[in-house]
């Protein structure tokens, strides 16, 4: 086990490497020159070419690229081409509150899903599967934003049950007033993302009960209370750990819509607001940290794996 | 008279498919004594497994549309959930096909043992089904059973898994073992081990043994009496000897004369012709009639359906039943068109 947590993490190295290669290149992705186009239209020479000094684009590329990569090593990105303020300072605030973001809408979401995909594979003909279909077809069909905009109007407006203008409070910090704060955008992720794992939870299940070791564990007599939690779930939970993994590591990289829709100070919204205003700086800082991430996630995704399926342990 | 611990009456089931309803199991009756192996055979879709699994309720589709299933006094199909689960891994096992595929995957072999002795001995404590469990193990031949005991499925061969699915369904002394095609899956080698290990499983525990297997070899090797179905029903049902000596349906004599013997000079194997039956089409006659040699399309056969009835006290074939109205003769025929070999 310890032995296949390592080869895993060694995986990520090159990973990481092309990784930071291509988000150092977004400065290059845009046309013309970066500085060019902070300086904006009107901007003479000088004025680009003093940029261009100050954020080091007039050295050569491969110096840029072991300049950068060295300052990011040490948790450095530089300063906001807007404002000039640290930018790890900015991502430092950002992370937190994208992941309790996350983790609020995970649970939501897994809340939700967990009983509508149980009863959807155990009893596929019944009313109440029917109810969770359309359930889940609606939460897929609605835009977050949408969903987003009912909130605020129904809770925040009309009944001011919660602010409409979300900000990030800590958990540890203020429990009630993260709740709170936290609760509106989260709803809004959970229910759309219950409506994709409450559908992975009923296919995999639905499978599993019609595996052999089912049987088996019947022709044991084995309750079927028993049959589903002890034998069929278990073999389920293999898919949706894989999806739930998946929709953490995107959340982490922040929710642009949702975050920008409840005015949240996520990554979600920083990264928009440095596509915006063409904030290099930020933008490269941001997404590295999605694919760092999303990686670790994965990483967590596999040893969860393997501690729920035996047989990954031996390849 | 021995009554019998397990008994199959007039059994039907019916499955819906989008070309039409389809009678997979069509009025079969069985039973089996004490002490008994009864091997029911039968090519692939003669609805075997699909009787037994209708009778012990672990059937995932299809619909049991008549029939009764007496266990100790008691009708299987009319038992409610609860009673019919604490007879199943108790009373009545099974051990299935597929050995690799009937163990749950991520459980440790030790656990789905020591769970069929826990779910009916809720007395018993961890500590005591573990020390059970691995008595078990080492019972039905599994090598350092303490050490295999945390071991997953899949670190095991797949003649090992059913020794381990066998010790699950000796567990709890049952009365009656199901063995649905158990050696089908596993090595030719390990064949034979595992008919003995069932025989011996039978003998310990005095059940009554179902063997559904399609491979007669494995009949004339630890059978007492043999059921043959067709088309979802039984189409003769004897004394072990009789079928292989004095076969009275024209079927039983066509799955013999395809079945290489070493006892025997041989000219050639004699294939059944035609196709298994279409059981979406239900004909009034005798479902066997399309590819019987014996028929030759006498009314009778498309016509009326022929029941069990039982062969004459005195011929070679005495003590066996078949559903032909043509048995008596079968013998005659068979011996006509060199179909069965006397051992030389």
């Amino acid at each position: 086990m310890g032995s296949y947590v390592i080869r895993r993490f060694l995986q990520f190295i090159p990973v990481v490497i092309l990784a930071s290669i291509a988000v150092w290149a977004i400065v290059y992705a845009v046309p013309g020159s970066p500085a060019a186009a902070l300086a904006g239209e009107n901007a003479t020479p000088e004025t680009v070419a003093a940029i261009e000094e100050r954020l080091g684009l007039n050295r050569p590329v491969i110096v840029q690229y072991f300049t950068w990569i060295g300052q990011a090593i040490h948790l450095d990105f530089g300063n906001s081409a807007i404002n000039g303020q640290p930018v790890m300072e900015q991502l430092s605030s950002r992370i937190p509150a994208s992941l309790q973001l996350a983790l609020f809408a995970m649970v939501i979401g897994l809340v939700l899903a967990f009983p509508m995909g149980v009863v959807a594979a155990v009893k596929p003909r019944s009313i109440a599967t029917k109810v969770i279909n359309l359930y889940q077809a609606v939460a897929l069909a609605v835009p977050t934003f949408w969903v987003g905009i009912l909130l605020i109007i129904g809770l925040s407006v009309k009944n001011q049950v919660f602010p409409a203008i979300s900000n990030y409070v800590s958990i540890w910090s203020d429990p009630i007033g993260a709740i709170r704060n936290t609760l509106l955008p989260a709803l809004c992720l959970g229910i759309y993302i219950s409506g994709i794992i409450a559908r992975f939870i009923t296919a995999s299940l639905r499978d599993a009960l019609g595996q052999d070791y089912v049987r088996t564990a019947r022709a044991k007599g084995v309750p079927e209370g028993a049959v589903i939690s002890r034998h069929a779930m278990r073999n389920a939970m293999l898919p949706t750990v894989t999806i739930v993994g998946l929709m953490i590591g995107e959340f982490l990289g922040g929710t642009v819509v949702t975050e920008v829709v409840f005015s949240y100070p996520g990554l979600g919204r920083m990264i928009y607001s440095g596509i915006t205003a063409r904030d290099y700086p930020i933008i490269q800082a941001a997404v590295l940290f999605t694919i760092l991430a999303f990686l670790v996630i994965n990483l967590l995704v596999d040893v969860l794996y393997a501690f729920l399926d035996p047989r990954v342990r031996l390849s | 008279m021995v009554t019998p611990v397990l008994q199959i009456e007039d059994l039907a089931v019916e499955f819906t498919t989008p070309e039409g309803v389809l009678r997979a199991v069509d009025g079969v009756s069985y039973s089996v004594d004490a002490g008994e192996t009864l091997a029911v055979v039968g090519e692939t879709g003669s609805g075997k497994s699909v009787t037994v699994l209708a009778a012990l309720g672990l059937l995932d589709a299809g619909r049991i549309v008549s029939g009764r299933v007496m266990f100790d006094g008691l009708d299987l199909l009319r038992l409610p959930d609860k009673k019919l689960r604490r007879l199943l891994g108790s009373n009545l096992t099974m051990v299935f096909q597929n050995p690799m595929s009937a163990l749950n995957p991520v459980m440790t072999v030790g656990r789905q043992v020591a769970e069929t002795l826990v779910v009916h001995d809720r007395k018993l404590t961890n500590k005591g089904a573990r020390g059970r469990a691995i008595e078990l193990l080492a019972l039905v031949g599994v090598p350092q059973p303490d050490v295999r005991f945390n071991q997953y499925p899949h670190e095991f061969s797949g003649g090992m898994c059913q020794r381990v699915v066998i010790a699950m369904a000796i567990a709890n002394n049952p009365r009656v073992i199901i063995a649905d095609e158990p050696t089908t899956a596993v090595d030719v080698t390990v064949q034979a081990q595992l008919l003995d290990l069932l025989q011996v499983a039978r003998e310990e525990t005095g059940a009554g043994v179902v063997l559904i297997t399609h491979d007669l070899g494995v009949v004339a090797e630890v059978a007492d009496r043999v059921a043959v179905m067709y088309a979802g029903r039984v189409v003769e049902t004897a004394p072990v000897r009789n079928i292989f000596r004095a076969p009275q349906h024209p079927y039983t004599v066509g799955l013999l004369s395809c079945l290489p013997r070493l006892d025997s000079t041989v000219e050639e194997l004699v294939p059944i012709p035609g196709s298994p039956a279409n059981l979406l089409i239900r004909s009034p006659g005798c479902a066997f009639q399309p590819r019987c040699g014996l028929s030759a399309d006498r009314d009778i056969c498309t016509s009326d359906r022929p029941e069990l009835a039982a062969a004459a006290a005195d011929s070679a074939a005495a003590g066996s039943w078949a559903a032909c109205h043509f048995a008596d003769e079968t013998t005659a025929w068979s011996a006509r068109e060199h179909l069965v070999r006397e051992p030389s």
